[in-house]
């Protein structure tokens, strides 16, 4: 294995975790989320190279990791599913999890789905706790812009909680 | 649920256990599956297509009735060229297409307008293809069957004056070239409508407030 290799692999392994988060917030199906996460893979070693440090390396894989979901994969197999328990990405289930915890993640999930696909970006930078500065270097949207669209994703997001 | 408990929840799911390392290095070696990368190979495998079958017929042509139909090889050849020159535009835009460490807005602009102009350049020179092939076999059939005295609308005879031809080609070829700008426009729409509807909505609500 090349040290470019390793070194990027490295930082994949330490960053993973925002990587099945995309994938989980933009595909519900378990196939389409393995293929999410390889095209995100291989997005990433793609631009790799390109990668100079001028912004963080979560912005740059943010960046990817969006581009990828929002306008790389044309269609999914199915349409989104309700998030049963078993249908959770393996990461999340432990046998012994609490039945409340799958619940939750049950709600959360299937709240999160019915945002568009840039409210979810959105909320998703929210819940990484994202500065709006960093938010407007991933996205491209003027912090104006985002304060209003971040206010009425929260909104939609709090409607649909009382509602489910 | 407030969103503060969402963050909590959220965190929580963070916390994964380590991937194997050894399946990540194997996700480096496949192929993409993103609608540009196949763009390409489509592209690729499009051009492998004509050079094979143009191959094939222009090598016919030559060879065949004694070479008498060499006009038709001399097209095709022409035709290949040309599809050289559509193979390298094509090949440009889908390059131009993407930049994905872009801001996701600018990547969707990059995308929203490539991807359009693709499209265009894609419906005008395959609705071209049909008024060059036509009028070229309109020059062939009247050059190759000028002794030909049997009553045909497309062919010029004593019954049948040289303008009447010239006009059932011409009506022909407006037919068949409407026929095939219709029909490439629902196989395009077909093949990349959607994708670019829905970049353009999520552009859309980016750049409204």
């Amino acid at each position: 294995m090349s040290s470019k290799q390793t070194e990027f692999l490295t930082q994949i392994e330490a960053h993973k975790g925002m990587i099945l988060k995309v994938c989980q917030v933009y595909c519900w199906n378990p196939g389409d989320r393995e293929d999410l996460f390889q095209e995100i893979i291989i997005q990433l070693w793609k631009a790799w190279p390109g990668f100079r440090g001028d912004s963080k390396f979560s912005t740059w894989l943010y960046r990817i990791a969006l581009n990828t979901a929002i306008s790389g994969l044309r269609k999914q197999k199915t349409k989104m599913v309700y998030m049963e328990p078993e249908n959770l990405p393996a990461e999340t289930r432990d046998e012994s999890d609490a039945e409340e915890k799958e619940e939750r993640l049950t709600k959360f999930y299937s709240a999160i789905r019915q945002l568009s696909e840039l409210e979810r970006a959105i909320i998703m930078l929210y819940l990484e706790d994202k500065s709006y500065e960093e938010m407007e270097d991933i996205l491209g949207i003027n912090q104006n812009s985002l304060r209003v669209k971040m206010n009425r994703a929260k909104e939609k997001l709090r409607k649909i909680t009382k509602q489910s | 649920m407030e969103l503060d408990q969402w963050k909590e929840i959220w965190k929580e799911e963070g916390e994964s256990p380590s991937n194997d390392a050894r399946k990540l290095k194997l996700l480096l070696e496949k192929k993409s599956k993103s609608p540009v990368a196949k763009m390409k190979r489509n592209l690729k495998i499009e051009l492998w297509l004509i050079i094979i079958s143009y191959g094939a017929m222009i090598m016919f042509y030559f060879i065949a009735f004694k070479g008498q139909l060499s006009e038709v090889s001399w097209f095709m050849l022409f035709i290949g060229l040309l599809f050289v020159a559509y193979y390298q535009r094509k090949n440009k835009l889908l390059s131009e297409m993407e930049c994905l460490s872009c801001q996701v807005k600018s990547n969707l602009q990059k995308q929203t307008t490539t991807l359009e102009k693709y499209i265009r350049f894609y419906l005008i020179a395959g609705t071209a293809l049909a008024p060059v092939s036509l009028l070229f076999f309109a020059w062939l059939f009247n050059v190759k069957r000028r002794t030909n005295t049997n009553y045909n609308i497309l062919y010029p005879s004593p019954d049948n004056p040289l303008w009447k031809v010239a006009l059932a080609w011409v009506v022909l070829t407006v037919i068949i070239t409407i026929l095939f700008y219709f029909m490439n426009k629902w196989y395009v729409r077909k093949l990349y409508g959607k994708h670019v509807e829905k970049l353009k909505e999520v552009l859309n609500e980016m750049e409204g407030d």
